[in-house]
């Protein structure tokens, strides 16, 4: 590839370059960073990056520019690295080098390399492990794939018979060339064969997985592979050891998009017989976590990222202000109605469900959340898949989302909340650890009756907290670390949930048709619709908002006058009327509150509430 | 990366009688410039000097020449061994050199070099001697190579820092038995180790910065080569005052508290090879590795012995017998190497310190000798240690190196954060403060409305129920611990326990999640979810070890802390059950399962419940109301009622404030967080600090505070309060004292707990009937009034039957209409049967059967 491809597929040799203009003691990193940071502003060129998540990672050349998007799941210790080292040639003559953005230390043949020379420089970088987003929706993964620019075949790759992942031994290859002739043929396949079997694995037997973070007792051998640690079952894709240098930094369970240098060196992987005469005793199993084979989990050198706002990818990172927000909503609430079975109440609040994202911590108290459930959904609809049809149709809106069957079994094995592996000295995901704004639903319909043991309650707990005061204590054995979420959640039920919401909408559908009404779901979901939709709720979603002097007093005066009777609103009530209003009126797309949205949202509110007494008089 | 005297010296090579020059490479890092290998400089033999080296009283001073020991006739003689010292890697060589250009003096000095710490390897059979500086002062200064150090210089500094050293503000742990703060203090403990042979003298660093900041910083930046030097010095003094002692091995210095105390996170490349002191908790603790230190080799052809010294994790075989010159016939001899005990401990940062939105970080810690097996997982420990880093080597014989270092701990001294607690102290960690900090604190603490303040700050959403957010905070910060062990009475309980009772929806959840997040030790609970082994204790076996294990439950996790109990009123009997020693004795006790124990639980209890009829009940008192044992109520030291006021007023306050959040910008959230941490130090510092005691105006007030609630209830013959009030009430007048970090109990707090008291109480112990305040609700679970009016039911049916002449038996349900006829009152079937048996304990009646009623005359 000539020409403009040089930075993105030899990035390395620019950073050579820009490294021998400035010497060791110049600005090299800034003009690196800047460099690269210029280059890659342009959105024209960004865009022929491929994506490491969408494209295999035998299509790929190693040390190659690609993007990449996925969640922090853990964040290993960090890692001290030569910045600048020598290459002492056979005639004892040295150069300094480059050790930056590299996972391997290079020097040609008959050189050696010096470590501590006076000019050596020692940096530290930080080491992410990244998993692809949790619970992106099939459409996201699609635009992106359509998107993904077709790769050149990697001319370096020579196909070579497939070999078990993790098994690189590193004989031949790496003594002689600097660049890795290595061929990950297939390994992409491989990967998700394996998260498939171990998906099935637990889905089966989560019993076998409780054990230890490990999934077979075979961790003893260092090459075994280690599970990729994905929070939802049957997630697919490619995790990655993402490595920031200078000050970036993110925080856990955060959505990152970054560009970096691939690094796949085969010889990243841990290999049998390598612990030279230092015993390692309890470092085993930690090795095998923390770089497994990089077949499996590539390494990234990040040269440039950040946490975008939202996950659409219809939209641009500052989205614009939706140009008919009534009609979109018009549209939505029609898709929503046929959905609920012809239950417009349930459709309202589901729009606000939807819509709905934590904005403010006020010390304990998060402020914006919405939780949600729907119940009534008796067992004639049950009989026709209501409860999966209705998910896959809000899988299809949002961009993020994930149904949780709360069966017996589910909830008594210990994949919710995620918990420290201090043996292999990592964070064992759970279901629990889901980046913001994704959409969880809850499945309670599944519940049947039955014994929930120790580690059930803990979880009914755990999801207990995560509706009502957004945040999950993850287990660290000897305390618990508080993480701060922002999940809007559904729950689908028969009667009442058994965990307390901020609101029970109560179903009540005008047929039982569920075949007929998602056909014509589908029927009113066309291309150019659902695009509407899913822009609409993205940036309903980031919509500004603020109540004027006018409408404060007016609120607080009705308030004060509800107050004086005997059923007046409560302070909770407030509470939800105000939240209730908040997302009527953005989803309206109005900035401010006023008189008449504030009319609907209670109105909205004092039906459901009508609703909920006169089944319970019933 | 390192000051330029590390590199500007010129290098004089040292000494070597060996003829394989073994490059020094670090054997740990790119930070301690060494002699680069790329400038090797020929040996120099100088065998003239080796009787000088023996002459050397260095020579019972270095650890390292534990090779040469076997050799060097000296270091044997007084029958005290050296001991290798492997926690500083003192194998090194370490080489000195010679600061000044001339070239003449270079030859002279140079058998000085390996002074500091002749590593003794094999290859060197004599440790090279420093003596050559002390016999001329008047030469060349001589460095130790890469550094700044001086040796000799190092060690006068340091003997006279031993020598002159005086303490006078030991910490606690610190202190020993006999010490006295007018003497120099390290003598003392020179003393010691000389009385207790236990060869290890512990220096405080902060001393050592008090008293020479330059040998500090040398100390600090080079442990590597100021330690050796250290234990030279120590050395050499003890055995000039001791001559005749023979301790187990040669005293060995461990530094602690060096200042550059650090977060684990802030550990960067600039402290490889520095003596660091950083805390955090042991998660994790390996086996024993028996590291060789020195391999034995014998040649199988002509039984030759030689010994190889271990070498940056590898011992080198010897190819060649030196004796009869055969090849490769070296077998090594297991049991005559000699070994040394290692062990891998994983150490976490501490959740305190840790930024939101991350994940812990850890260290890996290698503990020698006697430090192995000084901590246990869980522990929460200072270590002081010498930082390392290793190349990541892939693959011996590959040049390409993986760029990464391994980073570990070399630990020196370990310092348990928590011993304190084990002498039954309050308060696990010491929480130290910097003076800024504490300067901020205390001037807060001035401020003539500082209560308001910090009551202000506790939950800042939730809107008024000042008293409520008052009494939480005297409970946050405790009364003082009071020991009457002496006595026979044992520990009286400062912790002030609250309950909260009311309406559904007045954030009493909100207030109870505020303090469990403000709080460092604290359970959340909530009763409904929680059995009485959950809030104690209970037995597992260990499914792999077939051990029982006590696992504790959120009381006995709180101790020292908070424990938030949501839905009290939830919580069936035998549960609540438990609260009760808890909440008086401070502690649990355990009997099953073959483990009888007793757990300390000092918890103070934060409890919330609803009411029974979920909304409150004007017409009923509080036992009625939440149906609680008034044995469990009475362990409350303050009951707060939150109630809607129904007050226009307040309406409308409480709808701006909630409306408010609702377009509340973020930055405003920030600056509550920040007080949020302001108010944790500020407890933090008055319940470690402050520990009031009663005023003699103020105990006076107390007296007459109880004599008063005392004379409320005997105006109708009742008595109304109870010691365990007047214990409530000092408690939180000595809370209050410690809100404003007073060490005097006076009057006005005690004013305050008396109104806070009575405020509580007017709310939650008035009588419905009478409106009268009555403590005898809580504590009998009965008014007065409704006690008086047993006592007259039981008089009128008394008349009633005697009125019946002289009957000997009546029937029941004859009698309970009879009666039921005669008074004016409502008479329930109880209210009768409580008659009943008031009239049976005067022994005037006896009930027989269901029905009869028998009468005594």
């Amino acid at each position: 590839m000539p020409g403009i491809d040089d930075w993105a597929f030899t990035p390395h040799r620019m950073i050579d370059r820009i490294f021998e203009e400035c010497g060791p003691d110049g600005p090299w990193r800034d003009n690196v960073k800047e460099y690269f940071e210029q280059e890659l502003s342009q959105q024209t060129t960004l865009k022929k990056l491929p994506w490491l998540n969408e494209t295999p990672l035998h299509q790929l050349r190693p040390n190659q520019l690609v993007r990449y998007r996925g969640m922090v799941q853990d964040m290993f210790n960090n890692e001290f690295y030569p910045d600048v080292y020598q290459v002492r040639d056979s005639s004892g003559k040295t150069r300094l080098q480059a050790g930056r953005y590299r996972d391997i230390t290079e020097c040609g043949v008959g050189e050696s390399i010096v470590l501590d020379g006076k000019e050596c420089v020692t940096e530290e970088r930080l080491i992410y492990y990244c998993v692809p987003i949790p619970g992106e929706s099939d459409w996201v993964k699609q635009i992106y794939q359509e998107r993904n620019p077709t790769q050149p075949e990697a001319s370096t790759s020579t196909p070579r018979p497939k070999r078990p992942a993790g098994e690189e031994s590193d004989s031949g290859e790496g003594a002689a060339t600097i660049e890795p002739m290595e061929c990950m043929d297939d390994n992409a396949s491989s990967s998700t064969n394996n998260t498939n079997k171990r998906t099935k694995v637990e889905s089966e037997s989560p019993a076998v997985t409780t054990q230890s973070g490990e999934p077979t007792p075979a961790t003893t051998t260092p090459t075994s592979t280690p599970t990729l640690n994905f929070p939802l079952p049957g997630m697919t894709g490619t995790p990655c050891l993402v490595k920031m240098y200078g000050n970036q930094s993110f925080s856990l369970n955060k959505v990152v998009e970054m560009v970096g240098i691939l690094s796949v060196d085969p010889a990243l992987a841990p290999t049998p017989g390598q612990n030279d005469s230092q015993p390692r005793g309890m470092e085993v199993e930690e090795e095998a976590v923390h770089s497994p084979p990089p077949s499996l989990v590539p390494r990234l050198h990040v040269l440039s990222s950040h946490s975008p706002p939202h996950t659409n990818p219809l939209l641009p990172d500052v989205p614009p202000e939706p140009c008919q927000p009534r009609e979109s909503r018009e549209t939505l609430r029609r898709v929503l109605n046929e959905a609920c079975l012809g239950d417009d109440l349930a459709a309202e609040f589901l729009i606000c469900n939807l819509i709905s994202s934590v904005y403010s911590w006020k010390d304990v108290v998060p402020l914006g959340k919405f939780s949600m459930n729907l119940s009534g959904i008796r067992q004639s609809l049950l009989d026709q898949e209501y409860t999966n049809r209705l998910y896959s149709l809000l899988s299809r809106l949002v961009t993020l989302s994930h149904c949780f069957p709360m069966t017996l079994s589910t909830m008594n094995s210990n994949t919710i909340i995620p918990r420290k592996d201090y043996d292999a000295n990592r964070l064992v995901t759970g279901i629990l650890q889901l980046p913001e704004h994704l959409h969880l639903v809850l499945d309670e319909t599944r519940l049947t009756a039955g014994q929930l043991d120790a580690q059930g309650v803990h979880n009914v707990t755990a999801l207990g907290n995560l509706i009502n005061w957004q945040k999950v204590d993850y287990d660290f054995r000897f305390y618990k670390l508080e993480q701060h979420a922002n999940v809007p959640v559904l729950i689908l039920s028969e009667g009442r949930s058994m965990i307390t919401c901020d609101l029970e909408v109560k179903l009540e559908p005008q047929h039982t048709d569920v075949t007929g009404a998602f056909n014509r779901v589908e029927a009113l979901l066309t291309p150019e619709t659902l695009t509407d939709i899913r822009t609409y709720i993205t940036t309903t979603r980031l919509h500004e908002y603020s109540i004027s002097q006018a409408m404060q007093k007016m609120v607080q005066d009705e308030f004060v006058e509800s107050r004086k009777t005997d059923d007046g609103i409560s302070a909770d009530d407030l509470h939800r009327f105000l939240v209730l209003a908040k997302y009527v009126a953005v989803s309206c797309g109005e900035l401010t509150l006023n008189a008449d949205l504030w009319r609907s949202a209670k109105i909205l509110e004092q039906t459901r509430k009508a609703r909920l007494n006169h089944s319970d008089n019933q | 990366m390192s000051s330029p005297g590390r590199r500007s010296a010129r290098s004089t090579p040292s000494k070597r009688s060996d003829t394989s020059e073994l490059v020094p490479l670090p054997p740990s890092s790119p930070g301690s410039e060494l002699l680069p290998a790329t400038s090797p400089a020929p040996p120099r033999l100088n065998p003239a000097l080796s009787e000088v080296d023996l002459s050397s009283p260095l020579n019972y001073g270095t650890p390292s020449s534990v090779g040469s020991s076997l050799r060097t006739p000296r270091s044997g003689v007084r029958g005290t061994p050296i001991r290798h010292r492997s926690d500083i890697r003192s194998d090194r060589r370490i080489r000195q050199v010679n600061l000044s250009t001339d070239p003449a003096s270079e030859s002279a000095p140079d058998g000085a070099g390996g002074a500091g710490g002749g590593p003794g390897s094999s290859s060197a059979p004599v440790a090279p001697g420093g003596s050559a500086q002390t016999e001329a002062p008047q030469g060349p200064q001589l460095v130790i190579w890469g550094t700044d150090v001086v040796v000799a210089d190092c060690k006068d500094r340091f003997k006279a820092f031993v020598l002159r050293f005086i303490d006078t503000a030991a910490a606690e742990d610190e202190r020993f038995e006999g010490m006295n703060a007018e003497e120099p203090l390290y003598l003392q403990k020179l003393e010691e180790i000389h009385t207790l042979e236990e060869p290890f003298l512990n220096i405080n660093c902060s001393h050592l910065h008090q008293f020479d900041a330059d040998l500090y910083r040398q100390l600090v930046c080079y442990p590597q080569e100021v330690i050796p030097t250290f234990d030279m010095a120590i050395n050499e003094m003890f055995f000039e005052r001791y001559p005749d002692t023979i301790l187990e091995h040669q005293i060995q210095v461990r530094p602690f508290n060096a200042d550059k105390t650090k977060n684990m996170r802030a550990l960067n490349p600039e402290d490889i090879d520095q003596l660091i002191t950083i805390c955090g908790m042991v998660i994790r603790t390996s086996n024993i590795i028996p590291e060789m230190r020195e391999a034995f080799f014998r040649c199988h052809v002509c039984s030759f012995t030689t010994t190889v010294e271990i070498d940056r994790g590898r011992i080198a075989e010897p190819t060649v017998c030196t004796h009869c010159n055969t090849s490769h016939t070296f077998t090594l001899i297991h049991n005559r190497s000699q070994f040394s005990d290692k062990q891998m401990i994983k150490l976490q940062e501490s959740p305190d310190d840790m930024p939101p939105g991350q994940t812990p970080h850890t260290v890996l810690i290698y503990a020698h000798n006697d430090l192995v097996d000084g901590v246990q997982p869980g522990d929460r420990v200072t270590v002081t240690g010498i930082y390392r880093a290793v190349p990541l080597r892939l693959n011996p014989r590959m040049r390409n190196l993986k760029s990464v270092y391994k980073t570990h701990i070399d630990v020196v001294h370990f310092r348990k954060v928590d011993t304190k607690r084990l002498h039954g102290q309050e308060e696990g960690e010491t929480p130290r403060f910097p003076e800024e900090r504490v300067e901020l604190l205390k001037e807060l603490s001035r401020k003539p409305d500082v209560y308001e303040r910090l009551a202000r700050a506790i939950a800042p959403s939730i809107y008024e129920n000042e008293d409520v957010k008052k009494g939480i905070l005297l409970q946050l910060f405790g009364g003082t611990r009071k020991d009457f062990t002496n006595a026979g009475r044992g520990h009286f309980r400062s912790e002030v326990n609250i309950l909260l009772c009311g309406d559904p929806g007045t954030s009493k959840s909100q207030l109870l999640q505020y303090v469990y997040n403000l709080v460092p030790r604290s359970q959340y609970t909530s009763g409904k979810g929680s059995s009485a082994v959950g809030l104690t204790a209970y037995i597992t076996k260990d499914p792999e070890t077939r051990q029982m294990v006590l696992q504790t439950g959120a009381l006995v996790l709180a101790d020292n802390g908070v424990c938030c109990i949501d839905e009290f009123d939830k919580m069936n009997d035998s549960t609540r059950s438990v609260l009760h020693e808890v909440m008086e004795q401070q502690t649990l006790s355990i009997a099953k399962a073959g483990i009888i124990c007793q757990l300390n639980a000092r918890t103070s209890v934060l409890a919330a419940a609803n009411p029974v009829e979920s909304q409150w009940n004007k017409n009923k008192t509080i036992i009625e109301n939440i149906e609680l044992p008034h044995t469990l109520l009475s362990r409350f030291d303050l009951i707060f009622l939150i109630l809607d006021p129904q007050d226009e007023l307040y309406d409308r306050r409480l709808a701006r404030h909630l409306v408010s959040l609702y377009y509340r910008s973020e930055s405003m959230a920030e600056e509550e967080t920040l007080d949020m941490g302001i108010l944790r130090d500020y407890l933090a510092y008055a319940r470690e600090y402050v520990h009031p005691k009663l005023s003699e105006d103020a105990s006076q007030r107390l007296i007459s505070a109880y004599v008063d609630m005392r004379k409320v209830g005997s105006g109708r013959g009742q008595v109304t309060a109870y010691p365990r009030q007047l214990e409530s009430l000092i408690r939180l007048a000595e809370a209050h004292a410690k809100v404003r970090l007073s060490h005097m109990v006076e009057v006005a707090d005690v004013e305050e707990a008396w109104r806070l008291h009575r405020e509580a109480l007017k709310q939650s112990a008035t009588d419905p009937m009478s409106g009268k305040i009555d403590v005898s609700i809580l504590t009998t679970g009965l008014s007065s009034a409704a006690r008086k009016r047993r006592v007259e039911l039981a008089q009128s049916l008394r008349k009633l039957v005697q009125a019946k002449g002289r009957v000997v038996t009546l029937n029941f349900q004859k009698l309970f209409q009879e009666l039921k006829e005669s008074s004016d009152l409502m008479i329930t079937r109880e209210m009768f049967e409580d008659a009943l048996r008031d009239l049976q304990d005067d022994e005037f009646l006896t009930v027989t059967g269901k029905s009869t009623i028998r009468v005594i005359h």
